[in-house]
């Protein structure tokens, strides 16, 4: 059988290196290389410039990566992700929060101070995982 | 039965009920092969961060419309490749490769500076690449993919992909040639 032209065999080196080849096409490429130094010397330079690419370390994922994505997904508008009941929950909530928050300004009203530590606290939103986490399970 | 034994199928279907411990566990099952193959995508800590971490809310966000009909890690790995083609990556000056630190020989051993420089050719040969090329190139590489996932993830034909990979192997080739040539790989 004629071997296959060179300019063929170099368009299927990158199939070849990734065994995507089929049988025959394979057994074609293997039997060119074997007797052409040149397409040889290309198919070599294929290979070391994968393994080059394969030596290349990447760096270890950041501590509280996990932390912080799940933060991000926690400051979400709730009623985009959440389901029906959860969000209920959510507003009932938030309801007591505001019921707490009238409280404390009337007793800071009352004592005549403008600023308090327990109104910044009440302020600021619970996160999603604050609300719903289920006792923190699963570390 | 606790989230970390159940497998990506079971978890989902609970996090698709809004049950976010759920979803943590996918994300700390999936977070490091993620970060990786994005990393090598932008070859920025910074930048693989904060596309990894768009990558798991926008699947969080999405997770009502995922039907199941692919892995959950394939999903993933979708949003991520849309998320990061749709990424301007920061190239460096060519003249700045050459000013790379030089090694200390107190602290860093030459061999550990050759490697470091050559690491540092290679990614920056990785960013010349156009995104797409890019892509098929690390599916390759890295995630070890047949043509047929990668072409399936990438929305492409599998002879797109055979081509994709032709130029970029050839790309690469042309733009490592000056540093092969001074001896640097
Ligand atoms: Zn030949």
């Amino acid at each position: 059988m004629k071997t296959m032209k060179c300019s063929k065999v170099l368009k299927l080196l990158s199939r070849h290196l990734d065994r995507e080849l089929s049988g025959p096409e394979q057994e074609a490429v293997n039997r060119h290389l074997a007797e052409c130094a040149g397409c040889r010397q290309e198919y070599e330079l294929l290979q070391s410039e994968h393994r080059l690419l394969r030596s290349v370390t990447v760096p270890e994922i950041p501590p509280y990566f996990t932390a912080r994505t799940l933060a991000r997904i926690g400051a979400l508008k709730p009623a985009s992700l959440l389901p029906k009941l959860l969000w209920q929950t959510a507003v009932s909530l938030l309801v007591l929060a505001g019921i707490g928050l009238g409280i404390i300004l009337g007793s800071t009203l009352a004592t005549g101070s403008s600023t308090s530590p327990e109104l910044a606290a009440l302020n600021s939103e619970p996160t999603i995982e604050e609300l719903f986490a289920p006792g923190n399970g699963g570390r | 039965m606790p989230e970390t034994e159940l497998n990506d199928e079971q978890l989902v279907l609970r996090a698709q009920q809004g049950n976010l411990t759920a979803y943590e566990q996918l994300v700390r099952r999936h977070q490091q092969g993620l970060y990786a193959f994005i990393y090598r995508m932008v070859q920025n800590p910074a930048d693989a961060e904060e596309l990894c971490q768009q990558a798991f809310v926008r699947a969080w966000q999405k997770l009502a419309g995922f039907k199941g009909r692919s892995s959950f890690k394939t999903w993933l790995y979708q949003i991520a490749i849309n998320l990061t083609l749709n990424f301007r990556t920061r190239t460096r000056k060519t003249e700045e490769l050459s000013e790379l630190q030089p090694a200390d020989p107190a602290t860093e051993p030459e061999a550990d500076y050759h490697r470091r420089q050559q690491e540092e050719l290679v990614q920056q040969a990785l960013l010349q690449l156009p995104p797409d090329q890019r892509t098929a190139l690390v599916l390759k590489v890295y995630e070890n993919l047949s043509y047929n996932e990668i072409a399936r993830l990438m929305g492409r034909s599998v002879r797109a992909v055979d081509s994709l990979l032709v130029r970029a192997r050839t790309r690469l080739k042309t733009l490592l040639e000056p540093a092969r040539q001074r001896g640097l790989l």
